[in-house]
């Protein structure tokens, strides 16, 4: 039997003397300092009566007097239980207590106090620097007691049981001397090794981080302190400790492939990989920045860290990476799963690829079983009929099977395999579909019962951006037979772990089925409300969450919301989750952030949301005299406009229509309390001295407003309204007149309005204004507003607005607080991720693009036929994509193979009122969002509607910061023939949410007078009374021809045909007889 | 009528025989195979459950025999296995 780990460390400290022994941030310690260290570590625990086989705690942070607690531990022939230091005191104690440990080495002062007087405890120091030679009184109460017995116990760790109380292994010397010399064998290494110490000792393969170093002469060095558990501590770890050997979890691998910095550790060369599956795909990346060695090895506690290795070939590209083969002096037995030891008289023999077998353990590793625990231990310790005589094996509780050369796949866990169905399903291989996903971090599944008692697969992911992966249920179902997809797939921020890292499937946050695979609403039971099942919360609903349910209910016209919903795969939209805001605010009074909302779209995260926002800031008011800023949307309108002084590109028309019986009395002194009411309609804007700022003139019906306007200079204002009385046919001419013009946005507030009366029974107020001055929003508001204040003169009683809770004034210096440099810095850092590289829209003619923009337009009319959009809605609704989304993949679709290119950005309005405040306030939040949701011919159109959803989602989460802020940190090339970023826009409006709900008359009214185009090419759709959806493309005359034009409204209807028909088709070949489209390049 | 589920149990489960190797390390081994070689037999026959539960009775030091004789200086009270 060669030599146990004591005598070869003790070896160490007579060759190296004066050699590096540890490396940690409090500096070097010589193997000669060590010695004398662990020596008298030694004598203490001696002269405490701790001998052969006597437990000692080691609670002591890592560093060199870890390392001395250890080696003395042993030197005194005893066996080391590792106590976290960062663990509670009373789970230390606990530790301490069931580990029945005879003394206590540690570095801490509480447990002189705490526990001093039930065991001894024995201070640690660090090694000091060692008077040379070593006077023989500082070791003289130490004698070694001879070669260390390999059945000795070398240490005992606790392992999380599945039920209740930890196992406690008792590992055995031969067993840990066995390991290392492995070790160094395989990765051959040498004193020049750097075997970087980053795992907490509570784990064994802490134990070979800092023994394996001892034995060939080489430092301990340990990684910063929580280079365990934060892949940015790590690589710097790796990098400043100039290590060669790592060991490390699959998980911390993934974070580590991603991690800046990694191709700089370049003396990193072996990677040894172990705790859960490996897959190629993850070695791959790895190797993509560093050219490294990387094992694959596996092996419980039990079996004294490693059982199996191998080494992983570079070539291989996808799928786990087999376990290997056994490492030396150990053997594996392969038994059929389902079969006990000693009724199969056979072992699995080589080349049977088939066989599920249990992996059962003999050899050198064994350890000694389960500390104080026979029972346990004889269970799973059983007698090895194929060793030699009186040998154990250990019984792993592992699947695996063989491939072709023997090496060894794992394949799960025999206690993790559940039925479902009457199917068994092993989670593992679940799993491992789900982590080879490139947006999937980490994945867990276990059966969840629902009430009636029915068993579904859920699946617990984490991913890269906190969404599920638009394409997720597609891709399982490609890879995996339908009993083995999950049917519940919930996002969560990281899975429950126990202290090793390990996914802890038992304490997945149960949820209740949501987001069932068929795409319906789970519908099961007959109560509303579900309550999970939180350890953190009792089974009873609390007030917020009874208030988040409701909510739901009425926005999303739904009877039955569990608490673990998620809001988009119940029919919501981002739009819709606006109206939840208002419904929410309206209910419990501070409303939530409209962020938070969105990334927090379960009913029980929100109701927390809600607790906290029930304690934030209310928005303030800006003081009176205060200099008044403008939004950063409208700096971008008020520059533009100073560029193209009183152009018409950016207007905003509201139609309302009166019965003829209303005088214009009437309607100019509604206008006036509208202009009262609402700032922004009597804000005029200039440039001073001290900058641009906003001058907002006293309203005619002033002495009414709760604001009073002493010492303004300004002279009350006067509204611009003119009345046409004309003929039915001049209308459209006298709409187009009001439009044609844009404003002086310095001497007087850019908004005018036009009463048009043709002698019919009704008569048209059309409101314009600049868009300085609202959006589509406020159109809605306006006319809402307009309506009543028309209706209480006409009927002689006080108007029945609510007051507004604040100004658009006191709204704007809310947001410009609330754009933190974090907050810009986090958003643009996506925005530039994201926008990188983005080509411009092609269109055919768009060759002829003349060099500065023109901003004449045109529009033409299109429409989807109820029929049409309900089977496209249908389709949305599956993988939780509102209608904003399916449209928006739609036009997509229809310009990528307009154009033949299928990479542009589409921009789309998001409404910026992300507090509830806002919503009765007229004024500009609207800001522009970019889709670029790269889509490819190939894609399904459900595919792609998958695709757009995910990309809308993680876009319309960064709106917060301006579009123009967007576009200066994107600095694209100065490009005056076409609008910077995306050529064209897409907005679903006059749903409820963004903008007027229009009659097709007022669409007929606006596409016909309406003669600008925001960008190239744009679509305005909206939800039309008899169903369906109305809308027009509006274009740039001097980029698109009159006939492309026609021709897209045209085939946008044709397209929502063929793909609601069948969405399955290829987005880029669906059967399209458009001779443009057939011909367009693919 | 129904039948008592643990009578069922008892009556359909595999027997287990308890065994000892040289160490004195316990385990079970099914009732109807001779243990392997090394193994002997302690006399107890009974479900895997009953089994493990007489085991928990008699191995009362789990250390092998091969340390607890060679132990010298070990402080019996706080001995690893027992």
């Amino acid at each position: 039997m060669s030599l146990m780990l004591p005598e070869l460390i003790r070896d160490s400290f007579q060759r190296y003397p004066e050699s590096p022994a540890v490396i940690s941030g409090d500096g070097v310690v010589t193997y000669r300092e060590l010695g004398v260290r662990a020596t008298q570590v030694a004598a203490a625990l001696r002269a405490n009566g701790v001998g052969a086989e006597s437990t000692v705690g080691i609670l002591v942070a890592p560093g060199p007097g870890l390392v001395a607690a250890i080696v003395g531990t042993w030197l005194a022939g005893a066996c080391f239980v590792p106590v976290d230091p960062l663990a509670p005191v009373e789970r230390q104690a606990w530790v301490i207590e069931l580990a029945n440990t005879s003394a206590l080495l540690t570095d801490g002062q509480s447990w002189v106090e705490n526990v001093g007087a039930k065991l001894p405890v024995i201070q640690i120091e660090a090694p000091n620097p060692a008077p040379n030679p070593v006077p023989e009184a500082a070791t003289a109460a130490y004698v070694p007691a001879g070669p260390t017995p390999p059945r000795s116990a070398a240490y005992m760790l606790f392992t999380s049981g599945s039920t209740g109380t930890p196992k406690r292994v008792v590992a055995e010397h031969a067993g840990i001397a066995n390991r290392v010399q492995w070790g160094i064998r395989a990765f051959g290494m040498t004193a020049e090794d750097r075997f970087l110490q980053k795992t907490p000792l509570t784990f064994d393969p802490a134990v070979s981080e800092i023994i394996t170093p001892l034995v060939i002469g080489a430092p301990v060095v340990f990684g910063r302190p929580d280079a365990g558990r934060d892949a940015t501590a790590l690589v710097a770890s790796l990098a400043e400790t100039g290590a060669t050997v790592l060991q490390i979890v699959p998980s911390m691998l993934r974070l580590l492939a991603v991690e800046p910095g990694l191709e700089d550790c370049r003396r990193l060369r072996v990677l040894v990989s172990a705790g859960e599956p490996l897959h190629a795909e993850l070695c791959q990346q790895v190797r993509k920045r560093l050219d490294v060695d990387i094992w694959n090895a596996y092996g419980p506690t039990e079996c004294t860290i490693d059982v199996t290795a191998a080494r992983c070939e570079p070539e291989r590209e996808t799928g786990p990476m087999p376990i290997g083969h056994p490492i030396d002096n150990v053997q594996v037995r392969l038994i059929p799963a389902g079969v006990e030891p000693g009724e199969s008289p056979e072992l699995g023999t080589q080349g049977d690829t088939d066989t599920l077998f249990e992996l059962y353990v003999a050899g050198a590793g064994v350890a000694r079983g389960y500390d104080m625990d026979p029972a346990q231990t004889a269970e799973r310790f059983v007698p090895d009929p194929f060793g030699p005589p009186g040998a154990r094996m250990y019984r792993t509780g592992d699947l695996v099977r063989q491939v072709a050369d023997g090496r060894l796949t794992f394949a799960g866990r025999v206690d993790n395999q559940m039925k479902i169905n009457g199917v068994r399903i092993e989670p593992g291989e679940v799993e491992s579909v789900l982590e080879r996903h490139p947006k999937i971090v980490a994945a867990a599944v276990a059966p969840i019962d629902d009430s009636s008692g029915h068993r579904r697969l859920g699946a617990w992911i984490v991913t890269t951006d906190g969404d599920e992966p638009a394409d997720l249920m597609s891709v399982l179902r490609s890879q995996l037979p339908a009993p083995f997809v999950p049917s519940v797939v919930r996002t969560v921020v990281a899975l429950p772990v126990n202290t090793s890292g390990k996914v802890d499937r038992s304490r997945l946050p149960e949820s209740t089925p949501t987001g069932l695979t068929s795409g319906r609403p789970a519908t099961a039971g007959s109560t509303a409300v579900v309550p999970g099942h939180d350890l953190d919360s009792s089974c009873s609903v609390t007030t917020e969450q009874t208030l988040v349910l409701a909510a739901w209910r009425e926005v999303l016209g739904i009877d039955e919301v569990a608490l673990d919903d998620d809001f988009f795969r119940r029919g919501g939209s981002s739009l819709l989750l606006t109206t939840l805001a208002a419904v929410l605010a309206e209910a419990s009074g501070p409303a939530p952030d409209f962020r938070d909302l969105y990334l927090a779209p379960t009913p029980r995260a929100q109701a927390r949301l809600l607790a906290e926002a029930s304690q934030g800031q209310p928005i303030d008011a800006l003081p009176e005299g205060a200099r008044i800023p403008l939004s950063a949307g409208q700096e971008r309108f008020w520059v533009q406009d100073r560029m193209n002084p009183r152009s018409a590109e950016y207007l905003l028309p509201v139609l309302v229509w009166f019965p003829s019986d209303i005088s214009e009395t009437t309607l100019r002194q509604a206008v006036g309390q509208l202009v009262s009411r609402h700032e922004p309609l009597r804000t005029r804007y200039d440039m001073d001295s001290a900058g641009l700022h906003a001058v907002v003139l006293p309203g005619t019906e002033q002495r009414t407003t709760r604001v009073p306007v002493s010492g303004s200079t300004e002279a009350a204002f006067t509204p611009d309204f003119e009345t046409v009385d004309t003929t039915p046919s001049d209308v459209l001419g006298q709409v187009r007149a009001a439009l044609a013009e844009g404003f002086d946005l310095v001497s007087a507030p850019p908004v005018r309005y036009r009463l048009i009366r043709d002698g019919g029974a009704e008569q048209l107020l059309v409101l314009v204004c600049h868009h300085i001055a609202g959006d589509g929003w406020s159109a809605r508001l306006l006319e809402r507003d307009l309506r009543e204040f028309v209706e209480a003169i006409h009927a002689g009683r006080p108007s029945a607005l609510p007051t507004l809770p604040i100004r658009y004034r006191d709204a704007v210096a809310w947001q410009r607080d609330r754009l933190t440099p974090q907050v810009v810095s986090e958003e643009l850092g996506y925005w530039r991720r994201a926008l990188a590289g983005i080509s411009p829209l092609a269109l055919p003619g768009a060759e002829m693009r003349k060099p500065v923009r023109g901003i004449d337009g045109k529009s033409v009319e299109t429409a989807v036929s109820a029929e049409v959009a309900a089977a496209l809605l249908a389709v949305g609704r599956e993988t939780g994509a509102s209608a904003h989304t399916v449209f928006l993949t739609l036009w997509t679709v229809l310009l990528a193979r307009f154009g033949g290119s299928w990479d542009f950005g589409v921009g789309t309005p998001h409404v910026g009122r992300d507090r509830t405040e806002m919503n009765d306030i007229v004024g500009l939040f609207i800001n522009v969002v970019v889709i670029r949701a790269r889509l490819t011919p190939d894609m399904p159109f459900r595919v792609a509607v998958e695709r757009v959803e995910q990309v809308h989602r993680e876009s319309f989460a960064r709106h917060m910061v301006p579009f123009e802020q967007v576009l200066d940190a994107l600095k694209p090339e100065r490009d005056r023939s076409r609008t910077p970023v995306f050529q064209t826009l897409f907005s679903l409006s006059g749903d409820g949410l963004v903008g007027q709900e229009v009659s097709d008359r007022d669409q007929r009214l606006l596409t016909e007078g309406r003669r600008v185009a925001r960008t190239d090419v744009a679509l305005t759709l909206w939800p039309r009374a008899a169903g369906g959806f109305g809308g027009f493309v509006e274009y740039a005359v001097d980029v698109v021809p009159d006939h492309t034009a026609f021709e897209l409204a045209e085939q946008f209807q044709l397209l929502a045909g063929e793909f609601a028909v069948d969405p399955d088709a290829a987005v880029g070949v669906a059967g399209c007889t458009s001779p443009t489209i057939a011909k367009g390049p693919r | 009528m129904n039948k008592n589920p643990s009578e069922h149990d008892a009556l359909s489960e595999p027997l287990y025989q308890v065994v000892f190797n040289d160490e004195e390390q316990y385990s079970v081994w099914p009732a109807h195979r001779e243990p392997p070689s090394g193994w002997q037999r302690d006399g107890y026959t009974g479900t895997k459950r009953a089994c493990l539960t007489r085991i928990a009775a008699v191995w009362r030091d789990l250390r092998p025999l091969s340390v607890r004789s060679t132990e010298g200086l070990a402080s019996p009270a706080s001995s690893v296995g027992r």
